[in-house]
């Protein structure tokens, strides 16, 4: 399943490639990529409380780079980098949009593992960071 | 903030992950944060044809990022393009092969 989200600035494809067509314990994956110079997992969202997560970037030759987020909390941040073609980044918990460079998109595989098997296998609930709610999370037409 | 110094519990980012031939295992529970999901790449070539593996106790995703490979499990074979997928149950014989260039990040899980 093939979906667009965002709005200007952060516009992105994402492609749900193991989700509800499949019945699995734990396992969701796809992969997203941004138009250039644009956000993806945009507005910033979380689902530690189901879900833990690693993004694997990918069709970014050089020069092309990302900056990645993961925090709880804006102001003091767990990870900041920034992220190239091959690199992977854990989300044990917190929100974590990217951004790509002008001129170059950001693209990364997703997988996500359900804490709790069949139950938290859930895609698109997530929890939008306060503040940023006003247009949903993009997500949910993953959800159906 | 953490940095690429930081201990393995809480390292959050691994580089250059793609840079192994055959199948490398980046991420798992042991070496890192996450409770289930693990992380690994099979990059195929003329020198390196076939991986081999069985997924034990972890539910398997093989998304196919370039190439063509021919992908056997549970007495069939599957012919994979770019950016197909396939999920494999826990229990299960894998064996990726390739006869032109491939490069399959998977996804085994506990």
């Amino acid at each position: 399943m093939k979906f667009s989200a965002g709005g200007p600035g952060s516009s992105r494809q994402l492609n749900m490639l193991i989700a509800k067509n499949v019945e699995a314990g734990r396992l969701v994956a796809g992969f997203t990529h941004s138009d250039p110079g644009n956000w993806t997992s945009w507005p910033p969202h979380e689902h530690a409380k189901m879900l833990e997560e690693i993004y694997v970037y990918f069709d970014m030759p050089e020069p092309a780079y990302g900056i990645q987020l993961v925090y709880n909390d804006t102001q003091y941040p767990e990870l900041v980098t920034v992220v190239r073609d091959g690199d992977a980044v854990l989300m044990p918990s917190g929100y974590h949009p990217n951004v790509s460079v002008p001129g170059h998109r950001i693209a990364f595989l997703w997988a996500m593992a359900a804490h709790e098997e069949v139950k938290d296998r859930q895609f698109g609930v997530v929890n939008i960071q306060p503040g940023f709610e006003q247009s949903g999370s993009g997500l949910d037409a993953g959800r159906k | 903030m953490k940095t690429d110094t930081a201990s393995p519990q809480e390292k959050m980012i691994f580089r250059k992950t793609h840079a192994h031939a055959g199948r490398h295992m980046a991420v798992t529970p042991e070496n890192s944060t996450m409770r289930h999901l693990a992380y690994g790449r099979i990059r195929l070539d003329a020198g390196t044809s076939s991986a081999s593996f069985s997924n034990g106790d972890r539910e398997t995703g093989l998304i196919l990022l370039s190439g063509a490979a021919t992908v056997s499990t549970q007495g069939k074979e599957f012919a994979l393009g770019q950016f197909d997928a396939m999920y494999i149950p826990r229990d299960s014989n894998i064996d990726v092969s390739t006869k032109s260039q491939a490069t399959s990040p998977n996804f085994p899980l506990t």
